[in-house]
C-alpha cells in the first residue's frame, strides 16, 4: 500500500467534499421536512375538503368529547354518581371545586373546539369545492360548528334563561381559522349562532348522507337546542318534523342503543369503526363497565339505583347491578357500540314535554310517552297515561321517564339546568343549579391569550 | 504507484545514509544520567533529552535514567517534559538533572475549540478538570463527577440509581423551552447528550415515558479514557461554537499516546453503595392511628374505613418496611487497563474497561464495557494523521422509580400494612406491592455508542496548518421492557415493549491556521474554518400484549413478529415503512478567530461564527455570533514587578460577545396538518382525515446571549496562592418560549415556539488554591471554588405565567423573578382553635377555604441556587494521601411535589404513607404546630389531593456534602522499579459519605426532569417526586503503572 497516494487521495476527496458542502450550503441546511403538510396543500378539491370535514367527525368521536368526557363530566356534576369512590380530577369535578388544573376538563375544551376549527377551515376553502359537492360540504361544516358550540356553551357558561336577555358571558365564537384574540360572546349571541349554523345545515344538507349528518340530524339538534332554551314551540316544531317526516323508526327494543348493532332510532350517531385498533368511546364505556375484577371508576348512588329498580316490570331495571356493596350501571358494558348522539326517544320526550308546557297537542305528547312506557313496562302497565291526562301529569311522566331512559348518558345535569332556566326552583345535590362550580373554568391558555373573564370556581357547597 | 514507491525507498535510503554519515563523521561521547523531581527526588519518566542544535533525542526510562550519544564534549543537553520547566546542562559524562515543576496553571495547554492555547494566553473564561479529578468519585456518568470542581458549574444528579442523568448548568440558566444543557464536544464532535432522549422521544408523546428518572446518554463513556475536560464559560471561549455556545461548552479530550516504550496502567475499584438518606415513614400502628385521627377530626365516629376493604385486625398483623425491602448494599466493581506507546512517528493509546455497578436499588445495575484506540502517525514533518476511535457499551438493568413505582411507591402508595406475600407464599397483589415489578418484570436498556474521528493535518508552507477532520457519533439504545400483568389478574395479558433509538451524528470540519510573526513583539494567529454537522434520529416503539407474551422481546425475539410498531417522530404523515427517520437537523457554519500577541503579555482575540441551521425557517436561517476578548499580564510589566514583588502573576481578562442556543425540536417554524387528526392513526368511517397539529412561526430564530466577562488571574507569594476571580453578566434575548396555544383554537395541547423572553444571569466566580506546605515529604493544599449567580426574568413577552410551558411542576416564568420560581398558594399556618389550615386569598386576606389557583398564587420561592461550589484539601505525607472535596449549594428551595400526597396520605382518596415530620400536626385546641390537623374528607375548597399544592411543601434545600474522602498510599521505590513497576497506588474512597441539610424529606440533591421534558429540566431543577435518594459509596482501589 502506498501511503502517500492514500493520503493524497484522502486529502483530495475530503477537500473536494468540503468545497462542495460549503458552496451549496443552502440546500444542505434546508432539510426536507419529510411528511409535513402545510396549509397551502390541504384543501384543493372535494376530496381534501371532505377529509377536513371527516376529521371533524373523528374529533367528535374522540375520548375527550363524545368518546366519554362529555357524558362523564356532565354526570359528575349531577346527582347520579356516587362520590365516595372517586379520586383525582373526577373527585374535584364532583366536589364542584375543580380549577384550571383539571387536565381532563382542559382537554375536553380543546377537543370540543376541534370540530369548529375543522368547520372553519372547510368554509375558508369552500370555493375549491365543486358545484355538486359545495352545499353538502358547507352543510356539514355548519352542523359540526353548531353542535360543538351548543355542547360548549352548556358546560362553560351559565344556563340560558327563558325570558331573560341572556347577556351573561357565554363562550367565544370563532367563525374563522385565523388566530386572533377573541372575547366571550353573550349566551344569547352563542345560541343565535348555534341556531343560525344548524338552520344553514338544515337547508344545505341532504335527507340521507350515509353515516354523516343529514338535514334531519340538524333539525333534531335544533329541537334539543330550542328545548334547552325553553322555547317550546320551536322545540315541538323541530322534534315533530323529524319524528313525522324523518323516516326513523321507534325501536321496540330498549337495549339496542349502546350495542354494536346500533338502533334505527339514531337520528345522528358516531361510528365505532370496527378496524379501529384503539377502540372508540372507551372513556364512556370503560368508566362504567361492570365486567372488570375491580370496581369501575364510576359507581352510582343508592338513590339512582332504587329509582331504576322501582318498577318490577321495568325492562330497563336490567341496566343496574351491584358489586361489593356498590351500585353500578351496566348499560355501557358492550366493548363496541355505535354511539347515538340523538335518538327518536329523546325527540319524543322533547315533543311530549313541549306539548305539556304549551298545553297544546297533548294527545301527541301522551302517545309519545306511552310509546316509551309501553316499551319499558309493557302494554298493560298501569303507569301508562290515559289519553285525557292533563299537562301536569304528562310533564311529570316525561321527566321521570327521561331520567330513566337517558340515565348515564350525560343528559341529566343539563335537564336540571334547563328546568332552572325555565324559572323552576332547582337544586342539584344541595346547590342551586347556577352556582359557579356547576360550570367549568376555561383552560388557562384560552383565558390568557384572549384576556377574557374566567368563570369563578367553587361556591356550590 | 511504482514510481512513488521507488521514491519512498530512495528517501529512506538517503535518511539511513545521512544517519550513518553522522554516526561515523563525528567523535561520539555517550552521556548517561538520571532525571529527578527537585521537589521530592523521585525519578521522572518520559523526559525528552535532546542535544542542542541536533535532531538527536531520547527519553528517560522508568528509573529516570537516560543514555544519549553527543557529538562533542561541549554539547548541551536540553531536558523537556510537560509540567516541568525545561533545563539545559552541558553534556558531561554523568549529567544528573533535577527539574522544577512549573506552576501548572500556566504551562498547561487548554483546549479552546478548533485548537489549543497556552493557559496564560487565553483571553476567555475556561476551566479545566483533570483526569484524576474526574475519576476521584463514584459517579453514574462522567459529567456527574464535575460536581463541586469548577466555579460556576452547577451539577446535580437526578437520583442515586445506576446510570442516572445529571443536571449541568454553566453560569446559571437562561433557557426556558430550549435545552439548557451545555454543548458536549468529545474530541471535536458535538455529541448526542440529551438526557431526555431516552425518556420520551423529546416530543409530546407522554406515553413514551419509561420511568421516573433520566438516564445519562453519556454513561457508557469510560471516564478513565478522559485526559481532561475544558469548560468554556464566556463568549471569548464558547463564542467559537456560535449558535450553540450560550449554555457553555464542555470539551472532552481523550487520552493519546506519548513517545516511549509501552507503558501500562491497570486500575480497579471495588465498592459498596447505599442510599445517602433513608426516608422516615410511618409504620402500621402509626398510620392507622393517623387515619383514625383524620376520620374523627372530620366528625366521623367508629373505626375509619381502610383502603381496599382491609379489616383493622388484618392490617394490624402486618408491618412492611417497603423501602428496606427494595434496597440493599450494592456492589460495584470496575477494571481498567490501558497502554501508551510511542515510537518514531507513531503514537498510540489503547484502553479497555469493564465495570459492573449495582446501585442500592435491588435489581438495578449498570454494566459498562468499552475499548478505545487513539493513534497518531506523523508521515512527515508536514503530514500528520490522528485517528480516534472508541466503542462503548452500557447495559442498564433499570428499575422503576419516582411516580413509576419501585422505590417511589415504597414512599407513597405502598402502605406498611400491605403484605408482600399471601399466606400461601405467592405475591400479594390485591394492594400496591412495589416488589412485584422489580422481581417479575424485565427492564433493560442497552447503550451502544461508537465515537470516532480522523484528523489530517498538513503544513503546506511554514506557519500554515491545514486540518480536515471528520467525526462520527453513533448512539444506539435498545430498551426492552416486559410487564408480568398476569400476576395481578389471571385473565390479563403480559406485555412486551421495546424502544429502539438510533442517533447518528456526524460532522466534518476544515480549518486553516496561520501564524504570522510581524516582529519579535507582535505576533498574529489566524484561524479560518468551516463545519457541517448533521444528526438523524430514528425511534421505533414495539408493543405486544397477548396470550403468547411471557418474556421481553430481548429474551424472545420471535415475539417481535406480531408486535405493533409505532413510529415515534416529528413526521406524522409517513409510516415507518417509508422512512425510519424520527428527527433530523443540520448545521453549516463558517468561523474565524484572530489572536494577537504583544510581547507575550498582551493578548487580543476576535472571533466570529456564522451558523445556518435546518431548525429555522427562511426568515432567520442564519445567525451571526461575534466575540472580542482581551488579556493583559500586568505582572510582566517592570513597574509591577518592582512595586508588588509578592505578586508573581497577575492577569486581567475581559470579553464581550454573542452566543446562541438552538436546542429546540426540528421544524417548529412550519405549520403542519396531520392526516390523522387527534390521537392515533385511525380514519373515521374508513375515510381519510386531515387536521392541524402545529401552527407556523416563520420568524423563529436563535435565542441569543450577550455575554460580558471580566476576570483576574493571579499567583501570590511565590505562587503559593493562586486564583481566578471572574464577574459575568449574561443577558439572554429572544429567549425561546414554548407557548401553549389557546385551547379554543381547536388543537388543544399544541404549542408554538416564539422568541419572546429576556433573562439576565449575573454573577461572580471565585477559584482559589493555596499550597500551604510544599516539602519533599509533606505537602498540604487547600482549594475552594464557588460562584454566586443572580437570575432574573426581565421580559416574558407579556405572556401570563401559565401560558409558557413550564412542565409538570409548580414553577412559572414570572417577570422580575428568577427562572424556576415556585408559584403557589401561600400557607399561613394553622388555626389553633380548630386545626384547619390558613391560606392567603387573592386579596391577601386569610381564608380557611383553599383559594382559587387562577387568582391566588404568588411567587413563593426559587428552585435555583445562589451559591454553588466545592472546597477541600489535599494532604501528602511520605506516600500517604488524604483528599477531600465538599460540595455545596445554598439559597434555593426544594419543591416537594409528592409531599402533598404524603401529607394527605390518610385521606380517603389518597392512601399513601406519610413522612414522620408531618406528625408535627394539630391534635387539640391550642396546639401550635407546623402542620394542620389530619383530614379524611379533605379541607374546605380542596377538590382532590393533587390540587393541594402550596408552599406548605416548599422547603429550604441548602446542603453541604462530603463529596469525596480519599485515603491513599503510593508505593514508589527502586525495588518496584526493578520489577518494572513505576508506582502503585492503593486507595479507599468514600463518595457522599456525609450530608448536612435542614431538609427533612430526604436528600435535597434531586432533579425531577423526566416528566415535563425540557421545560421541567430548565424550570424545575429542584423538584422531588418520591425521588430515589443519592448514593453513598465506599470503594477500595488499586492503580498500577508499569
Amino acid at each position: 500500500m502506498n501511503i502517500k497516494i492514500l493520503i493524497r487521495s484522502t486529502l483530495a476527496i475530503t477537500g473536494a467534499a468540503s468545497l462542495l458542502t460549503f458552496s451549496s450550503c443552502d440546500k444542505v441546511v434546508d432539510l426536507d421536512p419529510i411528511g409535513f403538510v402545510t396549509e397551502d396543500s390541504i384543501a384543493k378539491n372535494d376530496a381534501d375538503l371532505k377529509a377536513l370535514i371527516n376529521s371533524g367527525y373523528y374529533a367528535l368521536a374522540q375520548d375527550d368529547y363524545y368518546g366519554g368526557s362529555f357524558q362523564v363530566y356532565n354526570e359528575l356534576l349531577g346527582d347520579l354518581i356516587n362520590g365516595s369512590t372517586l379520586n383525582g380530577d373526577y373527585l374535584s369535578t364532583y366536589n364542584r371545586n375543580t380549577n384550571i388544573f383539571n387536565p381532563g376538563i382542559s382537554a375536553m375544551y380543546g377537543q370540543m373546539n376541534k370540530p369548529i376549527l375543522q368547520a372553519n377551515q372547510t368554509l375558508k376553502y369552500l370555493a375549491n369545492a365543486s358545484a355538486a359537492a359545495k352545499d353538502e360540504i358547507a352543510g356539514q361544516a355548519h352542523f359540526l360548528r353548531g353542535l360543538s358550540l351548543f355542547d360548549l356553551v352548556r358546560l362553560y357558561a351559565q344556563p340560558y334563561k327563558k325570558g331573560g336577555n341572556n347577556t351573561q358571558p357565554g363562550i367565544p365564537i370563532r367563525l374563522s381559522p385565523e388566530r386572533a384574540p377573541i372575547q366571550r360572546s353573550s349566551v344569547e349571541e352563542v345560541y343565535q349562532q348555534i341556531i343560525s349554523d344548524l338552520k344553514k345545515a338544515d337547508t344545505l344538507l341532504p335527507a340521507t348522507n350515509g353515516v354523516y349528518a343529514t338535514k334531519w340530524s340538524a333539525k333534531a339538534i335544533l329541537a334539543r337546542v330550542y328545548f334547552q332554551m325553553n322555547d317550546f314551540s320551536n322545540a315541538y316544531l323541530y322534534a315533530n318534523d323529524v319524528i313525522e317526516n324523518g323516516g326513523f323508526g321507534f325501536d321496540a327494543d330498549y337495549s339496542h342503543r349502546y350495542s354494536s348493532a346500533g338502533t334505527p332510532e339514531a337520528v345522528f350517531q358516531l361510528v365505532y369503526e370496527s378496524n379501529n385498533t384503539q377502540g372508540r368511546f372507551q372513556r364512556l364505556l370503560g368508566n362504567y363497565r361492570t365486567t372488570g375484577s375491580a370496581l369501575p371508576a364510576l359507581t352510582i348512588t343508592n338513590d339512582a339505583y332504587t329509582k331504576g329498580k322501582a318498577v318490577a316490570t321495568d325492562v330497563r331495571a336490567a341496566w343496574y347491578s351491584t358489586k361489593t356493596g356498590f351500585y353500578l350501571l351496566n348499560k355501557f358494558d358492550s366493548n363496541s357500540v355505535e354511539l347515538p348522539v340523538i335518538l327518536v326517544t329523546e325527540l319524543k320526550l322533547i315533543r311530549a314535554e313541549s306539548a305539556a308546557e304549551q298545553n297544546q297537542n297533548l294527545s301527541v305528547g301522551i302517545t309519545d310517552i306511552n310509546d316509551i312506557m309501553t316499551r319499558a313496562y309493557g302494554a298493560s302497565s298501569s303507569l301508562l297515561l290515559p289519553l285525557n291526562a292533563n299537562a301536569t301529569v304528562l310533564k311529570e311522566a316525561v321527566r321521570r321517564e327521561r331520567n330513566l331512559e337517558l340515565v348515564g348518558e350525560g343528559n341529566r345535569t343539563q335537564e336540571l339546568k334547563r328546568e332552572g332556566g325555565n324559572g323552576e326552583n332547582v337544586m342539584i345535590r344541595g346547590a342551586i343549579f347556577n352556582c359557579p362550580g356547576l360550570i367549568f373554568p376555561f383552560p388557562s391558555n384560552e383565558v390568557n391569550y384572549n384576556s377574557f373573564e374566567q368563570n369563578p370556581i367553587g361556591g356550590c357547597n | 504507484m511504482k514510481k512513488s514507491k521507488e521514491s519512498l525507498t530512495r528517501i529512506f535510503t538517503a535518511l539511513l545514509l545521512f544517519m550513518g554519515l553522522s554516526l561515523t563523521s563525528f567523535a561520539q561521547n555517550v552521556v548517561t544520567g538520571k532525571v529527578t523531581n527537585s521537589k521530592d527526588g523521585e525519578p521522572i519518566r518520559g523526559v525528552t533529552v535532546s542535544v542542542k542544535g541536533t535532531k538527536t533525542s531520547t527519553q528517560t526510562d522508568i528509573q529516570g535514567a537516560y543514555k544519549i550519544s553527543v557529538p562533542q564534549s561541549n554539547s548541551v543537553l536540553i531536558f523537556t517534559s510537560v509540567g516541568f520547566s525545561s533545563v539545559q546542562v552541558p553534556a558531561t559524562a554523568a549529567a544528573n538533572v533535577k527539574m522544577d515543576e512549573e506552576m501548572k496553571q500556566l504551562s498547561d495547554v487548554v483546549v479552546v475549540g478548533y485548537g489549543t492555547q497556552r493557559k496564560r494566553e487565553v483571553t476567555g473564561a475556561i476551566a479545566r478538570v483533570s483526569s484524576a479529578e474526574i475519576n476521584a468519585v463514584a459517579a453514574p456518568s462522567f459529567e456527574a463527577s464535575l460536581q463541586g470542581r469548577v466555579a460556576g458549574v452547577q451539577v446535580s444528579q437526578s437520583t442515586g440509581l445506576a446510570g442516572a442523568g445529571s443536571y449541568v448548568r454553566i453560569r446559571g440558566i437562561a433557557s426556558v423551552s430550549a435545552g439548557g444543557d451545555p454543548l458536549y464536544v468529545i474530541d471535536g464532535i458535538p455529541v448526542s447528550a440529551d438526557p431526555l432522549a431516552l425518556e420520551s422521544s423529546s416530543k409530546s408523546n407522554s406515553y413514551l415515558l419509561r420511568s421516573g428518572f433520566t438516564q445519562s446518554p453519556l454513561a457508557s463513556i469510560n471516564p478513565e479514557d478522559i485526559e481532561s475536560i475544558d469548560i468554556l464559560k464566556d463568549a471569548g471561549a464558547a463564542g467559537i461554537y456560535g449558535s450553540r455556545g450560550a449554555n457553555g461548552v464542555i470539551l472532552i479530550t481523550t487520552k493519546r499516546g506519548k513517545l516511549g516504550k509501552p507503558r501500562f496502567n491497570f486500575s480497579t475499584k471495588i465498592g459498596f453503595t447505599q442510599p445517602s438518606v433513608k426516608p422516615k415513614l410511618l409504620n402500621t400502628e402509626e398510620w392507622l392511628q393517623v387515619r383514625q385521627e383524620g376520620w374523627e377530626n372530620d366528625g366521623h365516629t367508629g373505626p375509619a374505613p381502610l383502603p381496599g376493604g382491609i379489616s383493622w385486625a388484618d392490617a394490624q398483623k402486618v408491618n412492611t418496611n417497603w423501602f428496606d425491602e427494595l434496597t440493599h448494599t450494592g456492589v460495584t466493581q470496575d477494571y481498567n487497563l490501558s497502554m501508551n506507546y510511542g515510537k518514531n512517528k507513531f503514537r498510540s493509546f489503547i484502553g479497555g474497561t469493564y465495570g459492573n455497578d449495582e446501585s442500592y436499588a435491588i435489581g438495578n445495575k449498570f454494566t459498562r464495557g468499552s475499548i478505545r484506540g487513539n493513534f497518531d502517525y506523523n508521515f512527515s514533518q508536514k503530514f500528520k494523521a490522528s485517528l480516534t476511535s472508541s466503542y462503548n457499551k452500557g447495559l442498564n438493568y433499570r428499575v422503576p422509580a419516582g411516580w413509576a413505582g419501585g422505590i417511589g411507591a415504597s414512599m407513597g402508595e405502598a402502605l406498611p400494612f400491605y403484605p408482600i406475600y399471601k399466606t400461601d407464599g405467592t405475591y400479594s397483589t390485591a394492594q400496591a406491592n412495589p416488589l412485584v415489578p422489580i422481581k417479575e418484570n424485565k427492564f433493560r436498556s442497552d447503550d451502544n455508542r461508537i465515537l470516532g474521528g480522523l484528523t489530517l493535518s498538513y503544513l503546506p508552507i511554514q506557519n500554515l496548518e491545514v486540518k480536515v477532520n471528520g467525526n462520527l457519533d453513533n448512539y444506539k439504545n435498545l430498551t426492552d421492557r416486559y410487564n408480568n400483568n398476569k400476576i395481578y389478574n389471571a385473565t390479563s395479558f403480559n406485555s412486551a415493549e421495546r424502544w429502539k433509538t438510533d442517533i447518528t451524528n456526524y460532522n466534518f470540519s476544515a480549518t486553516a491556521t496561520y501564524n504570522k510573526t510581524i516582529n519579535a513583539d507582535n505576533k498574529l494567529t489566524f484561524l479560518l474554518g468551516g463545519e457541517y454537522q448533521k444528526s438523524q434520529t430514528e425511534v421505533l416503539h414495539y408493543y405486544r400484549s397477548d396470550s403468547s407474551v411471557n418474556t421481553s422481546f430481548y429474551d424472545n425475539k420471535s415475539l417481535l413478529d406480531k408486535a405493533s410498531v409505532d413510529y415515534v417522530n416529528n413526521y406524522p404523515n409517513i409510516s415507518h415503512k417509508d422512512s425510519m427517520l424520527a428527527d433530523q437537523w443540520s448545521f453549516i457554519s463558517y468561523f474565524t478567530r484572530i489572536n494577537y500577541n504583544y510581547k507575550g503579555k498582551f493578548f487580543a482575540q476576535a472571533l466570529a461564527r456564522v451558523d445556518g441551521s435546518s431548525k429555522f425557517g427562511p426568515n432567520n436561517k442564519y445567525g451571526f455570533f461575534p466575540a472580542v476578548s482581551l488579556g493583559y499580564i500586568l505582572s510582566d510589566e517592570s513597574f509591577f514587578k518592582s512595586s508588588l514583588p509578592f505578586i508573581n502573576y497577575f492577569k486581567l481578562r475581559t470579553s464581550y460577545g454573542i452566543t446562541g442556543n438552538a436546542s429546540i425540536p426540528s421544524f417548529r417554524y412550519l405549520d403542519n396538518f396531520n392526516a390523522s387528526a387527534g390521537n392515533g392513526n385511525a380514519p373515521y368511517n374508513g375515510q381519510g382525515t386531515i387536521g392541524q397539529t402545529q401552527v407556523a412561526n416563520p420568524d423563529l430564530k436563535w435565542e441569543t446571549a450577550n455575554n460580558f466577562d471580566a476576570g483576574v488571574e493571579f499567583g501570590l507569594f511565590k505562587n503559593k496562592l493562586t486564583g481566578d476571580i471572574s464577574y459575568y453578566n449574561k443577558l439572554s434575548k429572544d429567549v425561546l418560549m414554548n407557548i401553549g396555544l389557546e385551547e379554543g383554537y381547536g388543537i388543544g395541547g399544541s404549542t408554538i415556539y416564539q422568541n419572546v423572553g429576556k433573562v439576565r444571569n449575573e454573577g461572580v466566580e471565585i477559584a482559589l488554591n493555596f499550597r500551604a506546605i510544599q516539602q519533599k515529604d509533606l505537602r498540604l493544599n487547600f482549594f475552594i471554588n464557588t460562584a454566586h449567580n443572580t437570575n432574573v426574568v426581565l421580559d416574558a413577552g407579556g405572556y401570563a405565567p401559565d401560558a409558557i410551558q413550564s412542565g409538570t411542576n409548580e414553577t412559572r416564568v414570572l417577570v422580575g423573578y428568577p427562572l424556576g420560581t415556585s408559584y403557589s398558594i401561600i400557607y399561613k399556618g394553622v388555626d389553633p382553635t380548630d386545626g384547619l389550615p390558613l391560606w392567603l386569598d387573592k386579596d391577601g386576606k386569610i381564608t380557611k377555604v383553599f383559594p382559587d389557583v387562577a387568582t391566588s398564587r404568588r411567587p413563593a420561592g426559587k428552585l435555583i441556587p445562589d451559591w454553588t461550589g466545592g472546597f477541600g484539601g489535599n494532604l501528602y505525607y511520605k506516600g500517604f494521601e488524604l483528599n477531600t472535596l465538599f460540595a455545596f449549594s445554598t439559597g434555593l428551595d426544594i419543591w416537594d411535589n409528592s409531599g402533598k400526597n404524603q401529607f394527605l396520605g390518610a385521606s380517603s382518596g389518597q392512601n399513601w404513607n406519610i413522612r414522620r415530620e408531618f406528625l408535627d400536626r394539630w391534635t387539640k385546641p391550642g396546639d401550635q404546630t407546623l402542620y394542620p390537623r389530619f383530614t379524611y374528607d379533605l379541607y374546605p375548597g380542596v377538590g382532590n389531593p393533587s390540587l393541594f399544592s402550596s408552599n406548605m411543601f416548599l422547603y429550604n434545600a441548602d446542603y453541604l456534602r462530603l463529596r469525596e474522602l480519599t485515603v491513599a498510599y503510593n508505593f514508589k521505590s527502586d525495588a518496584l522499579r526493578k520489577i518494572k513497576i513505576e508506582n502503585i497506588r492503593v486507595f479507599l474512597t468514600g463518595t457522599n459519605l456525609f450530608l448536612w441539610t435542614k431538609y427533612k424529606g430526604g436528600d435535597p440533591e434531586v432533579n425531577r426532569d423526566a416528566d415535563g421534558g425540557t421545560a421541567d429540566r430548565n424550570m424545575s431543577p429542584n423538584v422531588t417526586y418520591l425521588t430515589a435518594p443519592q448514593a453513598k459509596t465506599v470503594q477500595f482501589g488499586l492503580n498500577v503503572n508499569f
